[in-house]
Parts: C-alpha cells; sequence; structure tokens
C-alpha cells in the first residue's frame, strides 16, 4: 500500500503534537521576520555598529527565541522583549569577546568589520555626523537615544528593555542627549 | 518635543532610512532539535546519580588484615648502595645515649673520710 504513495508524501502522519510545534515555530518566524529590520538596527546599536557582529548576535537571539531558550511571558510587547533577548546577547557576546582576547589570534579574527569602506561609503554626511557624535556617549546614552529616537519608543519601555528604572532612563536620556547635542554643534564649527 | 529633539529625530530618521538599504535578508535559524525527556529518564537518571553517589561515599570496610597484606613495604626495606659510606669509627656513639649506670652499681660516698692529699696538708698546717 505505502509504495503507491508518491515520495514527497510522508508514510506516516506527523503527531498532533509536532503539527502544533511547526505551526508555532512558523509563527514565531513570522513575528521575528516583521521586526527583523528593527532588530539588526538594535543588534547594530548594541555592538557599536559593528556590522558582523551583529549579525551574529541576531542569529543566536533567534536560535534562542525559536528554540525555546528566550520565553515570551507577555510582560511587555514582543518588540520591547526581543529587544531585550538580544541587549543580553550582545552582552554575552562582548564577555566572550573579552575572553577571547586571551587567545592567540588568527589572521581572520584580525579583521575588523567596524571598518568596512563598502559600509562607510554608504553613509551620507549627516548619518556619518549622527554615528561620529553618538559614538562618544556611553554606551547606556548610545542605547537609550537609539530606543527612544531610532525604535520610537517611550522612556518608559526604553528601560524595560535596558532593565533599569524609569529615573535612571530618563537621567540617562538627559545626559545623552545634552551631549549629543554639543557634540553635533562642535561638528558644526569644524 | 522641542526643536532640538526635532533636530535629533530627523537626523536619527536620515540614519534609519539608510540602515534600512543595508540589513541582511531575514533568514531563521536552523533550530537545534532539542531532546525531548521521557518522564521515566529523569527519573532514571537521577537514580544513577543517587547510587553512585552512595556507593562512592561507602566507607571502606576491608578486614584490617587484609588491608595490610596490600601495603607495599618496598619504600620502607630499601637501602641504599652508598650506605656504608656513612658509616664511620665511632659512629655508634652518635646514635646512642651514654649510660651513667643503674642505680644499683652506685656507692655512697664517705664524707668523713679524707683523701690522703688533703690529709697531709691539714698535718703539714698544724705542725706550722
Amino acid at each position: 500500500m505505502d509504495e503507491t504513495l508518491p515520495a514527497h508524501i510522508p508514510k506516516t502522519p506527523p503527531a498532533p503534537g509536532e503539527r502544533t510545534l511547526d505551526i508555532a515555530r512558523a509563527n514565531v518566524e513570522a513575528e521575528l521576520e516583521r521586526h527583523h529590520a528593527d532588530c539588526f538596527a538594535w543588534a547594530m546599536a548594541c555592538c557599536g555598529r559593528d556590522r558582523a557582529e551583529a549579525e551574529d548576535v541576531l542569529q543566536t537571539s533567534y536560535l534562542k527565541v525559536l528554540d525555546g531558550r528566550a520565553v515570551f511571558a507577555s510582560r511587555s510587547s514582543l518588540k520591547t522583549w526581543l529587544f531585550g533577548v538580544i541587549r543580553r546577547t550582545a552582552a554575552e557576546h562582548r564577555r566572550w569577546r573579552a575572553l577571547r582576547r586571551f587567545r592567540p589570534v588568527s589572521l581572520a579574527d584580525r579583521a575588523n568589520p567596524a571598518s568596512d569602506p563598502a559600509a562607510a561609503a554608504g553613509q551620507s554626511e549627516s548619518a556619518e555626523r549622527l554615528v561620529g557624535a553618538l559614538a562618544t556617549l556611553t554606551a547606556r546614552q548610545q542605547q537609550l537615544l537609539h530606543l527612544v529616537f531610532y525604535q520610537d519608543l517611550t522612556i518608559a519601555e526604553a528601560a524595560g528593555v535596558l532593565g533599569i528604572s524609569i529615573g535612571t532612563a530618563r537621567t540617562h536620556y538627559e545626559r545623552g542627549k545634552q551631549r549629543l547635542r554639543e557634540m553635533l554643534t562642535l561638528e558644526d564649527h569644524r | 518635543m522641542n526643536d532640538d529633539d526635532r533636530e535629533l529625530r530627523e537626523l536619527f530618521a536620515r540614519l534609519k532610512g539608510q540602515d534600512r538599504g543595508r540589513v541582511p535578508s531575514f533568514r531563521a535559524p536552523a533550530a537545534k532539535v532539542r531532546p525531548r525527556w521521557r518522564p521515566g529518564a529523569r527519573v532514571a537518571i537521577a537514580a544513577a546519580i543517587v547510587l553512585i553517589t552512595l556507593v562512592l561515599a561507602q566507607p571502606d570496610r576491608t578486614p584490617p588484615s587484609m588491608a595490610n597484606q596490600n601495603v607495599y613495604s618496598g619504600a620502607a626495606t630499601w637501602e641504599s648502595p652508598t650506605d656504608f659510606l656513612l658509616v664511620t669509627p665511632g659512629s655508634e656513639l652518635l646514635r646512642a645515649v651514654p649510660a651513667v649506670g643503674s642505680p644499683g652499681d652506685w656507692t655512697l660516698i664517705d664524707k668523713q673520710r679524707r683523701s690522703p692529699a688533703s690529709e697531709s696538708t691539714r698535718s703539714h698546717r698544724s705542725s706550722s
């Protein structure tokens, strides 16, 4: 009986549990794809605009979400939860990279993707100005301004992503904004 | 929102517009298939761990006589081939404690008895 079936049709139907898992995975993938551009921009912000590292961090974060190591508990929006996962993964990558510094370095490791000329050539002057000014801020200030101005989150949502109190977030936000303005004004005068 | 904020928002919006063109295509990573644990498997693993711990923590119940048989005495009986060089004349004095003698051999000193030398000295003084 089975021999008459075409090759692409499975001989045994999938178990009900497996089918549910497939549907759930498809849903999660669709959600990830919907937020992919924002997630990539956030990963770039968390990795100091290092594109290769941001891609690694994003893939690791997606893997965490898909294999159930990171579980969405509906305490915030899916987007802010995803941002939290990416932030923690980026921090893990940073720590891992710091450990690897004590290891003999191969030539492939020495390549610095941040100084990729193709990526730099694609940036307009204003974007380059902003990126340069942002680089002078602390990591926390950079991340906070990115979440508020780039991702259009509220300060409270940004605080949730960064795992800090709203008061602390507001302080970082104000100081970061002030410093960013100073740096942009300085750049204008040059 | 003040004018400064508006300016920052515009700058960020421009950066965002540029970044959109460089976003890598979405590629869902192949999730690792996590092993599905049967309910009995966890219990079996826990039982095995407990059993191994008990066996390892069990006190040594080997009888002392048997335990002594296993002691390797080679190191204790070994003698250096150059040991004879350490044997020097009179070296036994260094290893032995000199004995004064047993109390039975002791003799009382007679205080009244004078030595001949001291008596002659006294007689010599009296005569003078």
